[in-house]
């Protein structure tokens, strides 16, 4: 698995105020790894900082294992869209991507397509600056796509646009994926990062409070709430069968966590074949929102 | 195929209506200016202000008269370079894979087009009134002051090279260019009166300006020959009526200098600041 980006305790200070605190992560070829945070999380400094925007205080980032230099990397292998996007108001589209094409010499035959894929190519030959707020972000995400990078770097692709943008942006980015892009995502948006990430960053006051793949997020698990005459052979009967993990006993009901592929249909028949009647079976989905929630406010990483 | 920097910054500015503007003011006052002064004609006798746009002096003539507009091409450098911080597109440059050092060239090739531009109109805006002018059309008498072509060459990229410094330091377009005027008529003068008349010669934007002196109307257009007997020349600073001047070449390792220290720093500085 080649390391795209590293990421080794950067630290980056604006005044008095620590943005980024020590941060390490790793981000391998063809991962789709976002970045989830609050606002002033340290996000976007984060990705500005590996995209050479910003000088970190302390620590190092490389692209590539090192083999590349940053500039040669962002220029011939990455796209990346930071905060709004930036182009010349006075200038049409074309001529604003002609302008990036040269930079990273590329042929200028791709930028039709790119303007295609974001539905845009009729506005080819208009001023950026009579852009709406969502075509302008639009705009940028073709600027990204342009010379097909193999890695693209996204902070809030979605932002400012409406529900039919997101969700035609959302379809590029899975697109990219498919052809095994490695993409870094910042987002605050926690259905974003869910539906489109392999792996997923939490961070809070510019540190990692957590980090693993999206199938391994509490939300994908089913948690249940049981009870019967018996709670406690109910629980010992529980944690001795193969349908659930993490199984807490309790007063007046058992906590239980299902195995992947287990309903609770299933688990009431296998009960009763045990010969336990239920009197309680709920189901509760830990929404990945209320466990962001909780990491993000946990007492000790706030100020 | 290497990333063509002054490429990317002609699609920047061709279009951009400011710098046709000001570039075509630079262009028009420049030649009314030149045209206007050509038709001067004072009836006194022993006294031809023709002579200032005969060879050799044509070329002093219209380099002084150039270095009048030298402003509006620092305005353009200043403008190009704030618009890329005010439009975030310095830093969109970075991202897309660009070096802070590609950025500054990218600037330093406007500025180099500009002022060869502004070399060729002197060049041949000189040669035209000089062959209109002229009597007398020895080689060597209408190529005897054509360094000073190169001179004032010199002058407009030093002017720009320090407006783009200060563009770079303000970000602001309106800011830089109340910067650049304090420094030539305030800041630096108030320093320069601390120091006595001949050290003062050698402050950067004194040693730039000293580049393209004032033409010596008297002498030249009354035809004392300045070339030949320097004892009786009638120069202004004989007359005392401009300071004490340092010789042409003190002044042109001065102004090279300063503006290579300029750059320097500029560049320091661009590699430090976030973008």
């Amino acid at each position: 698995m080649g390391a795209i980006l590293e990421v080794n305790a950067i630290k980056k200070y604006f005044g008095r105020i620590c943005a980024v605190d020590g941060l390490s992560f790793r981000v391998n070829r063809g991962e789709v790894y976002g970045i989830l945070g609050p606002n002033g999380s340290g996000k976007t400094t984060t990705l500005a900082i590996v995209m050479g925007l910003i000088n970190s205080q302390d620590g190092k980032y490389s692209w590539f294992g090192g083999r590349i230099p940053p500039a040669e990397a962002r220029k011939k292998k990455i796209g990346a869209l930071i905060e709004v996007p930036y182009f010349y108001p006075y200038l049409n589209l074309e001529d604003n991507l002609k302008i990036i094409a040269k930079i990273k010499n590329i042929l200028p035959g791709g930028i039709d397509r790119v303007l295609k894929s974001v539905n845009l190519h009729h506005r080819k030959n208009t001023g950026f600056k009579t852009l709406s707020l969502g075509m302008k972000q639009r705009m940028a995400i073709a600027s990204v796509l342009l010379g097909d990078p193999e890695v693209l770097v996204l902070d809030e692709p979605a932002n400012g646009m409406d529900p039919q943008g997101i969700a035609e942006i959302r379809e590029i980015i899975i697109n990219e994926r498919e052809k095994g892009k490695t993409i870094i995502m910042a987002s605050h948006i926690l259905a974003e990062v869910e539906k489109v990430c392999t792996h997923v960053a939490v961070l809070k006051d510019g540190k990692l409070l957590a980090e693993c793949p999206v199938t391994e997020l509490p939300g994908k698990e089913t948690k249940v709430l049981l009870a019967s005459e018996d709670n406690n052979k109910l629980y010992q009967v529980l944690i001795s069968s193969a349908i659930a993990k993490n199984v807490t006993p309790g007063e007046e009901f058992v906590t239980a966590i299902l195995k992947e592929g287990i309903t609770t249909a299933k688990v009431n028949r296998y009960l009763m074949q045990q010969g336990i009647v239920l009197s309680r079976l709920e189901e509760k989905k830990i929404s990945l929102e209320s466990h962001f929630l909780e990491l993000v406010k946990s007492p000790g990483t706030s100020n | 195929m290497r990333t063509s920097l002054l490429g990317i910054e002609l699609i920047k500015i061709l279009k951009y209506k400011s710098f046709r503007v000001l570039a075509g003011l630079h262009l028009f006052f420049f030649l009314a200016v030149v045209f206007l002064a050509s038709r001067i004609n004072i009836e006194i006798p022993g006294f031809n202000p023709r002579n200032l746009f005969a060879f050799p002096y044509v070329w002093q003539t219209v380099a002084w008269f150039a270095s009048w507009f030298n402003i509006l091409l620092v305005f353009i450098i200043i403008m190009l370079t704030c618009n890329e911080f005010s439009y975030n597109t310095f830093r969109q440059h970075i991202i897309n894979g660009l070096t802070r050092d590609q950025l500054l060239a990218g600037k330093g090739a406007v500025i180099l087009l500009l002022g060869v531009y502004s070399f060729l109109l002197v060049l041949i805006t000189g040669g035209l009134f000089g062959l209109f002018f002229s009597t007398d059309m020895t080689i060597s008498r209408v190529f005897n002051d054509f360094h000073i072509l190169l001179v004032y060459f010199l002058q407009t990229i030093a002017y720009m090279v320090i407006g783009m410094a200060i563009a770079i330091l303000m970000k602001g377009t309106a800011l830089s260019i109340v910067m650049f005027f304090l420094l030539r008529i305030l800041i630096e003068p108030v320093l320069r009166s601390f120091f006595d008349p001949v050290a003062r010669q050698y402050f950067p934007v004194r040693a730039i300006s000293n580049l393209t002196p004032v033409p010596e109307f008297l002498s030249i257009a009354s035809e004392s020959q300045i070339i030949t007997d320097g004892n009786d020349m009638l120069t202004f600073e004989s007359m005392g009526l401009v300071s004490h001047q340092l010789p042409l070449l003190t002044s042109v390792l001065l102004a090279a200098g300063y503006t290579l220290i300029f750059i320097i720093l500029i560049r320091n500085y661009l590699k430090r600041i976030s973008l």
